[in-house]
């Protein structure tokens, strides 16, 4: 299920080193282990499996799984008693990506597919003036039901329009 | 949580070994080949900013401080940066180029080795305290030595003896300690990350020995993990030239290059000057290596290669193996010779020689070509002022501006050679009427 070399294993920072980060720059290294983990798997993992590769505590692994899952970077299936997670798609083509700027937000879309289909995936991310983006959120929309999702977004639009003349 | 922005390449022409491409950093785009200028005052920046304003210089794709001039060349700056009352920032140059251009923020940890450079550390804020120490501790052992009068620079006695040994026992602890080495690593990353830089330098030493090559591979290696949490991480080498003639060493270093993925590898190969007459096999391997280079950035369109302190070579592997390539205004000749002997007068670089000339030397030049200033850049055919009325500062202004402005030119002849396929003979062309003749083994 789980493939993973034993060089990119042993570059993963020990316990010890990680202990010199603050704590919010740990979270951050432990969420980009994780999610770099999670790109190379392409036939899923567990907690059980990611936490022995890197040696996190498996309470840590387990919640950064859900927050990756909670942000639509990851998705996971329920199989038996055992919770797979998989990074959320891949990207169709290099052209199926573009991102629009609006004042201070930064909206990504991306055309995904995983074994579930293709998928319309959009993010919203802040743009910092000192250069690094940070993801605050991302919706998943299955191509077949863009069309159905774009009607009603647009519908929901008009119906704000006439209540306060505000979009 | 923040996301580091990543390199990628839009390769635009090849032309044997020599290639030009579009790199992307983020929102920054560089055009290469890319001439990146170091930086070591806070004047040297300012006239950077006008002339990128003036010239354009889109070959020109930024700078590169030394750490232990970065808070005196950029820290006034970035605490300068202005903010409106919607909380905006204001647009300035310094500003503008923070976010468009290549800002490097160079360790240069090298320069524990070097006695003229050891104490450099020993003023400089915000660096990890083992840095400060260790430039403290040899500028006391240096006073002592001074007050025996033993100061014998030979490699057996005296202060050269001790920092030998003081430069070992610095790497040795960082090598046994993987605590203090990750602590030291994310410190210096974090510092350049505060300062602007938006690809991140590992603190690497100087290679004299196969075990300090054996620790710089670690630090890469350990640094790319680190700047997960800070940004895009290079991986960094520092060579004597002796390297060059140690083919184990070389094959390790191809290996590596091999196995691993950061997407800029910058090489840094102290005092080379391969036109020296006999240096006949350095200038072989060398070749080798650049075809090396050139071997992986086609298997690996996104790895991209940069030389720093390129000196003479700023010319000659402009686009072939490097993309990159750095220079002080000066040719990094500064560090061969000590402040106090130099002429308070700036060289001007000569564009066809391809050597610094001193003042008298341009003006003999100058006269001979009938008062004109031999040279096609915007610097020198826009120059309203005749050379010999220029006064120091601002001939000193006059020289750097149009080293700039030259290279950019140079490299933006370069990339249009590379297009239409005929770099490799405009490069020999070049190089056969200049004073680097020997360099033409790594061309042709």
């Amino acid at each position: 299920m789980f493939n993973m070399s034993l060089s990119r294993a042993s570059s993963i920072l020990s316990f010890n080193e990680i202990k010199v980060f603050s704590p919010e720059e740990r979270e951050q290294y432990v969420k980009s282990v994780i999610l770099d983990l999670l790109s190379k798997a392409e036939r899923g993992t567990t907690i059980a499996q990611v936490s022995k590769v890197t040696n996190f505590n498996r309470i840590t692994v387990a919640r950064h799984l859900e927050s990756l899952v909670s942000i639509r970077e990851a998705y996971k299936k329920q199989r038996g008693s055992v919770a797979v997670y998989f990074k959320n798609g891949r990207l169709l083509h290099e052209a199926d990506k573009f991102e629009i700027r609006v004042r201070d937000k930064l909206y990504a879309y991306y055309k995904l597919s995983n074994e579930e289909g293709d998928f319309i995936y959009i993010q919203e991310k802040t743009a910092n003036p000192t250069r690094t983006v940070q993801t605050l959120g991302g919706i998943m929309i299955d191509v077949r039901d863009f069309h159905e999702f774009l009607k009603g977004l647009s519908r929901f639009g008009i119906t704000m329009k006439a209540e306060d003349g505000k979009v | 949580m923040s996301e580091p922005a990543h390199l990628t390449v839009d390769p635009l022409y090849r032309e044997g070994i020599a290639r030009s491409c579009k790199v992307h950093l983020g929102y920054r785009e560089f055009l290469t080949p890319g001439f990146v200028i170091r930086i070591d005052s806070r004047e040297k920046l300012s006239l950077y900013l006008k002339l990128k304003k003036k010239y354009k210089l889109e070959h020109v794709t930024g700078y590169v401080v030394r750490l232990a001039d970065a808070q005196r060349v950029l820290g006034q700056r970035i605490s300068d940066t202005q903010v409106d009352l919607q909380g905006r920032f204001v647009e300035g140059d310094f500003l503008k180029s923070s976010l468009s251009d290549l800002i490097l923020i160079d360790p240069a940890l090298e320069n524990l080795y070097y006695a003229t450079h050891a104490g450099d550390f020993a003023s400089t804020r915000n660096l990890p305290h083992a840095l400060t120490d260790y430039s403290l501790s040899y500028l006391k052992q240096k006073s002592v030595q001074k007050n025996k009068e033993e100061i014998v620079e030979t490699p057996e006695t005296g202060i050269r003896k001790w920092l030998d040994a003081k430069h070992g026992h610095f790497w040795q602890e960082l090598e046994l300690d993987e605590r203090i080495r990750t602590r030291f690593i994310r410190d210096l990353l974090v510092r350049q990350h505060e300062l602007g830089a938006p690809i991140l330098i590992p603190p690497v030493p100087l290679i004299t020995n196969d075990r300090l090559f054996e620790l710089t591979k670690t630090i890469n290696r350990k640094s790319s993990e680190v700047s997960r949490v800070v940004g895009e991480c290079a991986d960094a080498f520092t060579f004597r030239l002796d390297v060059l003639r140690n083919s184990s060493l070389l094959e390790e270093l191809r290996d590596y290059i091999d196995a691993q993925n950061a997407r800029i590898t910058l090489f840094k190969f102290k005092y080379m000057n391969l036109n020296e007459e006999d240096r006949v096999i350095e200038r072989k391997n060398f070749r080798d290596f650049l075809q090396t280079l050139d071997l992986k950035s086609r298997l690996d369109r996104n790895r991209t290669f940069m030389l720093l302190e390129a000196g003479n070579l700023a010319y000659a592997c402009a686009g072939r193996g490097f993309d990159f390539l750095s220079t002080s205004f000066s040719l990094d000749r500064e560090d061969r010779v000590r402040k106090q002997q130099r002429s308070p007068w700036g060289k001007w670089f000569d564009p066809y020689y391809q050597v610094t000339l001193d003042r008298d030397s341009f003006m003999d030049a100058y006269r001979n070509n009938g008062s004109h200033i031999p040279c096609d850049c915007p610097e020198c055919t826009t120059s309203t002022s005749k050379p010999e009325s220029l006064g120091i500062d601002e001939w000193n202004q006059f020289v750097k501006g149009h080293y700039l402005s030259r290279r950019n030119k140079d490299y933006t002849e370069i990339a249009k050679a590379i297009e239409s396929g005929t770099a490799t003979a405009g490069i020999v062309d070049r190089l056969r009427d200049s004073a680097l003749k020997n360099l033409l083994e790594l061309v042709r």
